[in-house]
């Protein structure tokens, strides 16, 4: 187990280290950074002062390893446009985005896992056809394009709910329906897979023989058994859903941090887009770590291969 | 005697060769069928948008603005399904936007294809250290945040077709990997292989001649899945403004163009929409259709 824990640690940090060298060259590839600090119609003079002001004339290798060993410490840099330190503005409009994920992963897997489970069941049934059409269709429609009929119908013909903000929980509703139909139908699918496979093992064919019940069959031998990948998956949908959240927010004005990426890339405020692709990659590494070792914590067949 | 079944090493019965069996269930497959004929007329719209096109998309007609849907009332045949905030002819700019929706979609299926099936086929078939450079390089890309990295390159580089479909490319070509690596680990232990080995076919004659053609369906499902998912996207950056620049004609610019007047025409909105949903599901269908028909085992 250690030793699995330490391997693994170790490839997590090396990701994260190269992401980080990848977001910097992005952020030098977006051209003089020294010429955007100094405006438009500043003098060569200008741009030299800042150039050794802010410490770009110095080698890349030098800037990187400066750049690196502050956000080790929590220091980011700051936003070309606000002057606002980066950690702070990322920490402020993390809450948004971190709620919006959650609660459409939570959304996606109260109804892909059930139906799931009742499309493998009663398979080539009518709720397997229909769940299965339901994927067909989540995976094909634009989210923006989405989000904009669920606009049309919910908030402007029906009046039920609002369609911009981010006061009430109901602001959430209709984000959150949008979201989730980015990640369902991968859950779906899954699960159904799993759980078809399941049905088919020995283990279940048993559990049938001894006269249980189809609940307990179903659920207590088949699905966790089934359940694994989308452990799995659910964290790496987590992760996707934080760093997708970009069309989402800006269609439903939600404060987030994907709407922070979008508007700082208008922007060119790099210093701000690069630190966000930082973290946003930084928590993904995390999240996929913590589900190998669960996986690994369960599963014996992971941990000593 | 005339009953009797004959002797088995007599049987002169012709088993359908796998050709002829996937041809066969080619055929009866409903779903390969219809996503078949609905990538084959966004093709053709594509291909031959000057022609088909009913009046010039770039043409503004002010006092023409808004103008209804042929099912509307007030609806003329001029303008099938009215016009836009500008006057333009939505149908002739739906049109040539299947030319931006087709392009970008096949240029970044088939180069995030070579990225992914290069990487994957050398770390399958070599396995060892290489291998691990390749899977640690698919962890990277992995961590990555897709959308947000489009969107940062494309202000970099600009949102032309060329740039745009590189972007892509650089952002699709894990699952390529991550599939065609596995698929070549299985067939790498197949008898061919050794033979080939044994008759000193060089590594590269073994991975294109060999490995290649046995792989290349599951590309090509691949393949498909790409596309649809990079159409998605390029509408999606091209909503955001992000993207293809206007006034060319991308049917996420549609989309976010008719979005001003959504209120009171929402067919506007609506319309660009369900012609991205229905080639998406088209394309999928397809190939869910090819790995059906390729695959037979691989059903359900």
């Amino acid at each position: 187990m250690w030793r699995y824990f330490a391997k693994r640690l170790g490839i997590a940090l090396l990701v994260v280290i190269t992401v980080s060298v990848i977001s910097f060259g992005l952020l030098r590839l977006s051209g003089d950074m020294a010429q955007s600090l100094a405006g438009e119609g500043a003098t060569a003079e200008q741009v030299t002062a800042i150039r050794q002001l802010y410490g770009l004339d110095r080698p890349l290798v030098v800037q990187y390893f400066d750049w690196a060993f502050d956000a080790v410490r929590g220091d980011l840099g700051q936003s070309l446009v606000s002057n606002q330190p980066v950690f702070e503005l990322i920490v402020s409009r993390m809450q948004v985005t971190i709620v919006l994920a959650v609660l459409s992963l939570a959304a996606a897997i109260a109804v892909a896992v059930p139906l799931g489970v009742f499309a493998a069941v009663y398979r080539n049934s009518w709720i397997d056809r229909a769940s299965l059409g339901m994927a067909v269709f989540g995976s094909a429609v634009p989210n923006f394009w989405f989000a904009l009929v669920l606009i049309y119908v919910f908030g402007v013909q029906l009046r039920w709910l609002p369609i911009s903000g981010s006061q009430s929980w109901e602001n959430f509703v209709l984000p959150t329906i949008t979201l989730s139909t980015m990640v369902m139908p991968q859950i779906m699918r899954l699960t159904r897979g799993g759980m078809i496979e399941a049905l088919d093992a020995e283990y279940v064919r048993m559990a049938w023989a001894k006269g249980l019940s189809p609940t307990v069959v179903f659920f207590k031998h088949a699905l966790p058994n089934a359940i694994l990948p989308v452990v799995t998956l659910s964290a790496v949908s987590l992760g996707f859903l934080l760093g997708g959240s970009v069309i989402v927010e800006s269609v439903f004005s939600l404060n987030g941090i994907g709407s922070l990426a979008y508007e700082s890339i208008r922007r060119a405020d790099f210093p701000v887009v690069q630190s966000i692709l930082f973290v946003l990659s930084f928590v993904y590494v995390l999240l996929t770590l913590v589900s190998d070792l669960i996986n690994a914590r369960i599963d014996p067949r992971i941990r000593l291969n | 005697m005339s009953n009797a079944p004959a002797p088995l090493d007599n049987m002169d019965i012709a088993l359908p060769t796998p050709r002829q069996q996937s041809w066969a269930m080619a055929k009866r497959h409903l779903g390969l069928q219809i996503g078949l004929a609905i990538v084959l007329v966004a093709t053709f719209a594509a291909l031959f948008a000057p022609l088909l096109a009913p009046a010039d998309p770039y043409a503004q007609d002010l006092t023409a603005r808004l103008a209804p849907t042929i099912w509307q009332e007030g609806g003329t045949w001029a303008h099938i399904l009215g016009t836009d905030g500008f006057g333009r002819d939505v149908l002739s700019r739906l049109i040539y936007g299947t030319q931006v929706t087709m392009i970008v979609g096949f240029g970044a299926a088939v180069f995030s294809g070579l990225i992914g099936t290069t990487l994957g086929i050398i770390g399958g078939y070599l396995g060892g250290r290489v291998d691990a450079v390749i899977i640690f390089l698919i962890n990277v890309k992995l961590a990555m945040p897709g959308v947000l990295i489009a969107l940062s390159l494309v202000s970099i580089f600009g949102g032309s077709l060329l740039s745009i479909t590189l972007i892509l490319s650089l952002l699709f070509w894990d699952r390529f990997a991550v599939v065609t690596r596995t698929a070549t680990q299985q067939v790498r232990t197949r008898e061919f292989i050794a033979a080939a080995e044994c008759s000193g076919a060089s590594k590269s004659w073994i991975l294109l001649r060999e490995i290649l053609p046995n792989i290349a369906n599951q590309i090509i499902v691949i393949g498909s899945l790409e596309m649809a998912i990079a159409i998605l996207v390029e509408a999606a950056l091209s909503f955001l403004g992000l993207g293809i620049r206007p006034p060319m004609s991308s049917w996420g610019i549609l989309v976010s163009e008719a979005r001003d007047f959504m209120f009171y025409k929402p067919h506007l909105v609506l319309i660009p929409g369900l012609a991205i949903c229905i080639l998406v599901i088209g394309i999928n269908l397809l190939g869910d259709g090819i790995r059906d028909v390729t695959e037979p085992q691989g059903r359900n």
